[in-house]
């Protein structure tokens, strides 16, 4: 591609007009060989308003990116692998991208408000632990279970949100890097270093059984999807999340409670770290500490659903997107018997890529904020 | 209290460490009144802005709306007592809509009665939005249009609209026409000056003094803090708001005042 940032220019300019390199050729979305030019009033090539059209269409084609982009995986590994497009290999596709994708979704609540919470991997751990831990010890308890795992977690993000929001230390990323390595050692201590076996039978039921032809992990991340989604689209706290994220100051100033809204953000991913920790427990049928690993592939889920780490801007369903992706390319992989040493090296790629495609975003935002500037200067 | 004045301020002090950004500043805005707030950059023009929005709580000293004590609090509390503010820096939110920039921090939900994690009422929201922008004339393509894919003149038209479009009794508006070009400065003046007829006192800051002769009625300035004079808006007291600003003598002051790198770092033609 030509250089576009240097031929970019500011809003404001003038009569700058945007043609096709041949001055009348078709317009379209990948706009790389276009070049800018200064044209004088009413000179060739498209109006300012048929562009931004163009424009819009092409930064919502954008924003839909991860969907389309794991189609076309699908499709490739549908085409390289016979086994691929069954429903059964699917099904073990969406199974094995649950974890990470629940993990993803408590992170997307974190990198709205443009903010990491890197402990949620080892919340994941803690809470696996802690279900076999109670299960082991109080078999009395069943149900009782569940709502200690998740207050398990719940305190992990409390304690995150304390120090972060309360105490002011604002470095959440090496406040979370801190609390990364002593939740993995409290899991250590439960669990006297090793993996604890045996989970509660109703978790192995949710992790392993189908209800209405759906298998319980696709059902638990559909279901908490939901849920995110209509909380960051709908309910008033959700959006002010979202607000949070775009300026923290313009929220603060609108009358946002700006500081109980970041407080509460840890504690809700740290809510999705423990129901993902329930799921994990389930699937593994074994308490066992987490590397902490997982929570960086559930970061990079949330980048290569299009959401941008300084804030603001993130889809549940995108993210969704993203975690089935890097579960696509594992397991595409093993069909293809690549050796599974280089599964980390695609996914680093497709992670790359996002990043590149959220550039090419930004790019087309900028022309069309110009495109909007010359529909005003000139039609108003 | 005059029987008139709508907002008083009277001797507000706020100081940042040993600094008087603000030092026992008084003065009153009556109703449909324009008035102009000058003063040099670091005068505390923005700083008792802020104190009248109810966003910075002043260390000593009232502020009376109504003959009511405000009180530093939430916005939405501001905005339900007739008060809208138009900020410097827009203080709007790229990532929202149009429609939501509009109301962020006080959305219509559902049951209104949980406030906070209540259901937003887009659809509400939205026509609400375009009657606003009607009645304001402003123009605006799409209200679900991110605020951040606008042209400047437009995200200024949306923050003006967002401070002027609730407010009952007075606007307070923080140099409103800094970035703008001269089409989109005339459109915000019109928005201003259309504020009185609708029974709306405003605050103007501004650098600009021929736009200040325009809009305004009453000059208050400012300087280092403290409220070093008034005079009536006209075309003849140009000379002394100029040596009011810079505390000089007056064409030695106009030199100064020609010199001075505008706070945002936008030129600023008319001085």
């Amino acid at each position: 591609m030509p250089a576009r940032a240097e031929a970019e220019p500011a809003p404001g300019n003038g009569s700058l007009e945007c043609t096709g390199s041949d001055g009348t050729g078709a317009p379209d979305a990948g706009a790389g060989q276009r070049r800018w030019r200064p044209l004088p009033p009413g000179g060739p090539g498209f109006s300012p308003h048929r562009q931004s059209i163009i424009l819009s269409a092409a930064l919502r084609l954008i924003a839909a990116g991860p969907l389309f982009v794991l189609a076309c995986i699908w499709l490739v590994f549908a085409f390289l692998s016979p086994y691929f497009l069954t429903l059964s290999n699917l099904t073990n596709v969406l199974i094995q991208s649950s974890s990470v994708a629940l993990l993803a979704l408590g992170a997307l609540v974190v990198v709205i408000v443009g903010s990491l919470d890197l402990s949620l991997g080892s919340t994941v751990g803690l809470c696996t632990i802690v279900g076999a831990v109670m299960f082991r010890d109080h078999p009395g308890l069943g149900w009782l279970v569940v709502p200690t795992v998740i207050g398990a977690g719940l305190a992990i993000g409390l304690v995150n949100s304390v120090v972060i929001v309360s105490m002011r230390i604002g470095n959440a990323f090496i406040v979370t890097l801190g609390m990364l390595y002593a939740v993995q050692s409290l899991s250590y201590v439960a669990s006297g270093g090793t993996q604890v076996a045996g989970e509660p039978g109703y978790l192995l039921a949710l992790a392993n059984d189908k209800l209405a032809g759906i298998p319980g992990p696709v059902l638990l991340v559909l279901v908490a999807g939901g849920v995110l989604a209509f909380f960051l689209n709908r309910v008033v706290w959700g959006r002010w999340i979202l607000a949070i994220g775009g300026s923290a100051d313009a929220a603060g100033r609108v009358g946002i409670p700006v500081r109980k809204v970041l407080f509460s953000v840890y504690l809700i991913a740290s809510f999705f770290a423990a129901v993902a920790g329930i799921l994990v427990a389930g699937l593994n049928d074994a308490g066992a500490p987490d590397s902490g690993n997982s929570i960086l592939l559930a970061i990079a889920a949330v980048v290569i659903g299009g959401a941008r780490l300084t804030g603001g801007r993130g889809s549940v369903w995108a993210t969704l997107a993203g975690a089935v992706i890097l579960g696509t390319i594992t397991n595409g992989l093993t069909l293809l018997s690549v050796s599974p040493n280089w599964t980390p090296f695609a996914i680093g790629a497709v992670l790359i890529a996002a990043v590149g495609l959220d550039t090419l975003r930004g790019n087309i935002e900028g022309r069309l904020r110009i495109r909007q500037a010359q529909i005003q200067a000139g039609g108003a | 209290m005059s029987a008139d004045a709508l907002l008083q301020v009277d001797r507000v002090t706020k100081r940042f460490g040993n600094h008087a950004a603000l030092d026992a500043v008084s003065f009153t805005v009556r109703e449909r009144e324009v008035v102009a707030l000058l003063g040099d950059n670091g005068a505390g023009k923005s700083t008792l802005v802020k104190c009248i929005a109810g966003v910075t709580r002043p260390d000593e000293g009232r502020i009376y709306l109504d003959g009511e004590q405000m009180h530093a609090g939430p916005q939405a509390v501001r905005r339900a007592h007739g008060v809208g503010v138009v900020y410097q820096d827009l203080a709007l939110f790229d990532n929202l809509s149009v429609a939501e920039n509009l109301f962020a921090g006080s959305e219509p939900c559902w049951p209104r009665r949980l406030k906070s994690i209540g259901i937003v009422k887009k659809r509400a929201m939205l026509e609400e939005a375009r009657s606003t922008f009607q009645r304001l004339e402003v123009t605006i393509p799409n209200l679900k249009t991110p605020v951040g894919l606008l042209s400047g003149g437009q995200r200024q038209a949306i923050a003006v609209a967002k401070g002027i479009a609730f407010a009952q009794k007075i606007v307070l508006l923080d140099e409103p026409t800094a970035a703008l070009g001269l089409r989109e400065r005339g459109n915000v003046l019109r928005l201003v000056s259309q504020l009185p007829r609708n029974g709306v006192a405003v605050i103007l800051i501004s650098h600009n003094l021929e736009e200040v002769i325009a809009v305004a009625d009453r000059c208050v300035i400012l300087r280092q803090g403290k409220l070093v004079g008034e005079v009536p808006a006209t075309q003849a007291s140009h000379e002394a708001m100029v040596s009011l600003i810079v505390g000089g003598q007056p064409a030695l002051a106009d030199a100064q005042v020609r010199q001075q790198p505008p706070a945002n770092g936008q030129a600023n033609p008319n001085l």
